[in-house]
């Protein structure tokens, strides 16, 4: 309860905040101008759209990575061990380490374009397709999923490891092909591990302010982007606003965690078998 | 059509049940076939971590050390023949159950996987159904491999896991639900197909297992001791739904036990499996009667025990006197001087000196003594006539099987009597004996449990000759 | 070995060769942006064009003694110790007792120890910039304290529930039984039996502070010069050479904490390797 405190007190004060009955120029009856200001503004928004997307693509990017490497490198031999350390040493590298070296390779003038320049493909700068600052997001994307990747693959090995052998033999002996075992077996196994930390990635991915900063375009500006200059806008009442953001921002991770406690409680409920044979589309 | 239920010809009644050695008549193929099978032990270190990870529960370290025995499995096993199974052959012929019986630790479980293609062969060839699968994957082999406890898919129902061999199988949905279904109702289990495993009961996973092991329409289903490690009402259970889910199924069955009990009760032959061999195939009444050798003897249980030296064809001197031998014995010891003499416990009976003329009934038991070996002299042939006059195997306890032995014997010899002082009496609820000495051996020996003899009375010792068996010394 | 099965042999040779180049893709993914981190922090004039530095200085180190990146690191390591030590101490008694409840109170309680740490930063920064302000802790190192120890208290407290939710409570019981009391149970049984964990949530404590941008910009309204935020200004002021060498001073206690896990976890096998 202690620990929660905090965030309800957020909340509430958040809420209040918005509505202008506290803080700067706080008045007593609720005042709706800001939370107008805030949600008819595209931007918030085209923002939360954005983050959103990065958030998912980067997620499912580190979570194909992580169950490729877990299942492809299970058994126990050198190369495999060797390959699971690899995979899992950059684990506590922290957001900005991995934004800013993204930047220092990615940027147009980084270390690609200067390869690229090297071999001839590129004069100057400009030519180079921009990778960060870009409509699509790629090079942040890129930053999160390699960020996400070693916690994710943590995981899946842990999870493939325990995996029971005698249900892969049973599977094989039953006549499922190696590749069948790995689609119809393996995975929805292990995908249902993996749930939670795949929701956590996605919630860290959508609030990773530092990535969003140093990577992410000025328009359409990531969410935590966007609340962040609210917070610090000279403006008082747009300060009010960043209280809105981040209460928007709240309601976006607490679906998020809804979703997943939501999809777990259908899994360990009764199946319908029509529900269920459909398990191996999800590879 | 994806059909599982077989046609009338395949059905148990024409399974062969009485051959005697481990050759198929002529013209049918059997569905398994093992041909000088050398299977290394690499396996030892996984079977352990399979009996340590028995409580579901399995930590890291477990998954590590198992991890490692695979890996061990895969790159340090040699492919030398006295590190494993050594030279096993075995036969099986359409719809017929075999049992593989030896002690723990001998390479039963080792053997079945390899068999399914689980595990490595080092000599030899798998034959299924006539095809060589040696070199196949588990996948390719028309071979089933159960494990001993059930292992289903904890993600699909019920419904689901008994279609998963038509799944992979890209059979249509709607046949390979109709099929399962079916297949649920056969082993009763048709109303449970929308439940997840984990909420089945022991009984229920066994039956499902098997049904789903019949989905993949095998030639040959591999069940490693399924019936250890139950209690005795779920044992009796699996039991019944092993032989349901087999009755009229065209493959052939090979199941591990190490219990002598489910041996005959499930199988049509037993084969024994001692010192990483296999010794003897035969079904259980020829197998109790005249046991290959003397450890299969030892291993069936026959305690008593004597050394003796042959006096003339038929008879051994022995510290219980001359005991007169069955004739076939006695013709494969041609030439022996010094033997070693076993006596059934049921061909051992006491009874008090007053009542020797009292109608003492021979108590029920498997060890029953069997007609088969009476009718032809050697038991490592077989003449078609004995073949086609036994009864198909119905595959109950061979006490079923046999007639008043008395009137199949040749010559059946006199029993031999002897005076004996009881020194202690072992009730049990079946079977109860008495340890009576004579002269300076003290055998165990059966007594009417209603006119138990006390403790130093003096008794009547009688040893039915058809209970003695002979090895040389 | 004489192997029964050639087609399995055929696949795990293929396997073999499409492993061996993942792990090559792996190792340049892993390693080469260290590389870059460390060639640009000795770096001297590397930009366009140069794929390589064309000259190399050791200034960017030597200017730590005196530079703001040297108080900010100093600044961080107090502020990720005090946070570790906090975190854990409310932690371990936190996700104890979630363990012991039962029922729905178990999940509503586990989800609100999850709140502070699935909220995003920012968010939850909004609500504890306004709490450090009420106690006069505003852009003070310990109201960024604070606000660091609470997803950081989060973390610990489920990373303990699922700790004590496998734990076998009979030696515990033994020990009462035996006549220790509570305390001397904790202290002579149950802290013993969990000292993996407990490393692990401390590392885990620390690196949730030592990282921290978005809380320690809100809550330290950009008074409190953290090591991320230097390194933060240092990248978007584009200069490269410090803000490499800020970057593997964030990154290099990160490591040696993993590290320090996996030689601890290998001889408890609580973490995989």
């Amino acid at each position: 309860m202690l620990v929660a405190l905090p965030v309800f007190f957020g909340i509430v004060y958040s809420t209040l905040a918005l509505f202008g009955m506290v803080g700067a120029g706080a008045s007593a009856s609720p005042d709706t101008t800001r939370l107008v200001a805030v949600f008819s503004d595209t931007s918030t928004w085209r923002g939360l759209g954005w983050s959103v997307y990065v958030a998912t693509i980067s997620t499912a990017l580190a979570t194909i990575g992580a169950a490729v490497i877990a299942m492809l490198f299970a058994p126990n031999n050198r190369l495999n061990s060797v390959a699971r350390a690899v995979a899992t040493l950059p684990l506590p590298v922290p957001h900005l380490v991995a934004a800013a070296t993204a930047l220092f390779v990615l940027s147009q003038s980084g270390l690609l374009a200067r390869l690229l320049f090297a071999a001839g493909v590129i004069d100057v700068p400009a030519q180079m397709v921009p990778l960060v600052y870009d409509r699509l997001g790629v090079g942040l994307i890129v930053a999160l999923a390699w960020k996400e990747l070693p916690f994710l693959a943590v995981v899946a090995i842990a999870l493939r490891g325990a995996q029971s052998r005698e249900l892969l033999e049973a599977a094989r002996t039953l006549g499922a092909s190696s590749w069948r075992v790995a689609r119809d077996i393996t995975w929805p196994l292990l995908w249902r591990g993996l749930m939670p930390a795949v929701v956590a990635t996605f919630v860290f991915a959508f609030g990773s302010y530092e990535s969003a900063v140093l990577l992410a375009a000025i328009d359409p500006a990531p969410l935590p982007v966007l609340t962040m200059e609210r917070f610090a806008d000279p403006a008082l009442a747009r300060r009010g606003e960043a209280y809105g953001l981040a209460l928007l921002a709240l309601v976006v991770a607490a679906l998020a965690v809804a979703a997943h406690e939501y999809t777990r409680a259908r899994w360990s409920s009764f199946t319908s078998a029509a529900g269920n044979s459909r398990g191996g589309s999800h590879a | 059509m994806y059909s599982v239920t077989t046609s009338p010809q395949h059905s148990r009644a024409s399974a062969p049940s009485t051959r005697t050695d481990n050759t198929l008549p002529t013209g049918s193929t059997p569905v398994l076939q093992l041909d000088g099978m050398h299977v290394p032990f690499a396996e030892r270190a996984q079977e352990q971590a399979q009996a340590q990870r028995q409580p579901r529960a399995q930590t890291q370290a477990q998954a590590h050390a198992q991890a490692h025995a695979e890996e061990t499995l895969h790159t340090n096993s040699s492919p030398s023949a006295d590190n494993g199974l050594r030279d096993v052959s075995l036969s099986l012929a359409t719809g017929e159950r075999v049992v593989l019986l030896g002690p723990s630790g001998e390479g039963k479980t080792t053997l079945l996987r390899a068999i399914a293609g689980l595990s490595a062969v080092s000599r030899g060839t798998v034959r299924v159904n006539g095809r060589d699968v040696t070199a196949l994957a588990p996948e390719q082999r028309d071979a089933v491999y159960l494990h001993q406890v059930p292992v289903l898919f904890p993600h699909l129902s019920v419904l689901d896991n008994v279609s998963f061999p038509m799944t992979v199988r890209g059979v249509a949905r709607s046949e390979r639900l109709r099929v399962a279904q079916s297949l649920l109702e056969r082993l009763h289990l048709g109303a449970l197909g929308n439940r997840l495993p984990h909420m089945l009961s022991g009984g229920q996973r066994h039956r499902v297992a098997l049904a789903r092991a019949l989905a993949a329409q095998p030639h040959v289903l591999l069940l490693d001791e399924p019936l250890s490690a139950l209690d005795p009402a779920l044992r009796r259970d699996v039991r019944d739904a092993i032989r349901e889910a087999h009755n009229d199924s065209s493959a052939g069955l090979l199941l591990v036990t190490h219990d002598l009990d489910d041996a005959t009760t499930l199988g049509d032959r037993i084969a024994i499996m001692l010192d990483r061999t296999l010794v003897q195939i035969a079904p259980a009444s020829e197998l109790f009667a005249r046991p290959a050798s003397l450890a299969v003897m030892r291993f069936l249980g026959v305690h008593q025990e004597l050394q003796g030296t042959m006096q003339h064809k038929h008879s051994v001197g022995t510290a219980l006197g001359e005991l007169v031998l069955p004739s076939d014995v006695a013709a494969q010891l041609a030439g022996a001087t010094r033997v070693t003499v076993g006596i059934r416990t049921d061909a051992l009976r006491c009874e008090p000196v007053s009542t020797l003329q009292g109608g003492y009934q021979q108590p029920s038991s498997p060890w029953q003594l069997s007609p088969s070996q009476s009718q032809s002299p050697a038991p490592q042939s077989q003449s078609p006539a004995s073949q086609s006059k036994s009864p198909p195997s119905q595959s109950q306890s061979p006490a079923s099987q046999s007639q008043s032995p008395a009137s199949q014997l040749q010559s059946p010899p006199s029993p031999l009597q002897l005076p004996a002082r009881v020194e202690q009496v072992h009730a049990r609820s079946s079977g109860s004996t008495a340890s009576v000495r004579v002269g300076d051996i003290v055998v165990q020996a059966l007594i009417n449990p209603l006119s138990a003899p006390a403790v130093h009375d003096t008794v009547t010792l009688t040893i039915d000759a058809r209970g003695i068996i002979a090895f040389r010394a | 070995m004489l192997t029964a099965n050639p087609n399995g042999v055929r696949q795990s040779m293929r396997s073999v060769g499409l492993r061996v180049v993942l792990l090559t893709l792996l190792g340049i993914s892993t390693f080469v942006p260290f590389a870059i981190l460390v060639l640009q922090s000795f770096s001297a004039g590397w930009r366009w064009p140069s794929v390589l530095p064309p000259a190399y200085t050791a200034d960017g180190w030597r200017a730590l003694g005196h530079s703001t990146l040297g108080g900010a690191a100093f600044t961080s390591t107090l502020l990720a110790v005090a946070t570790a030590a906090c975190a854990t101490a409310l932690g371990v008694p936190v996700g104890r007792a979630l363990a012991r409840l039962s029922g729905p109170v178990r999940h509503i309680a586990a989800a609100l120890v999850f709140l502070p740490v699935a909220a995003p930063p920012i968010a939850l920064g909004a609500g504890l910039q306004v709490g450090t302000l009420w106690l006069g802790l505003g852009g003070t190192a310990v109201g960024v304290w604070l606000a660091h120890c609470v997803p950081a208290i989060g973390y610990v407290s489920l990373l303990m529930l699922g700790v004590f939710t496998t734990r076998e409570t009979a030696d515990e019981e033994a020990a009462r039984t035996l006549g220790a009391s509570s305390w001397q149970t904790w202290r002579l049984v149950i802290l013993p039996t969990i000292r993996t964990p407990i490393t692990e949530a401390l590392a885990i404590a620390f690196l949730i502070s030592w990282a921290q941008v978005a809380l320690t910009l809100v809550v330290g309204g950009g008074a409190v010069r953290a090591l991320p935020i230097e390194v933060l200004s240092l990248v978007r002021a584009g200069q490269d050479r410090d803000a490499a060498v800020g970057a593997i001073l964030l990154v290099l206690p990160a490591v040696l904490a993993l590290a320090a896990l996996r030689t601890g976890s290998r001889r408890t096998d609580a973490l995989p390797a």
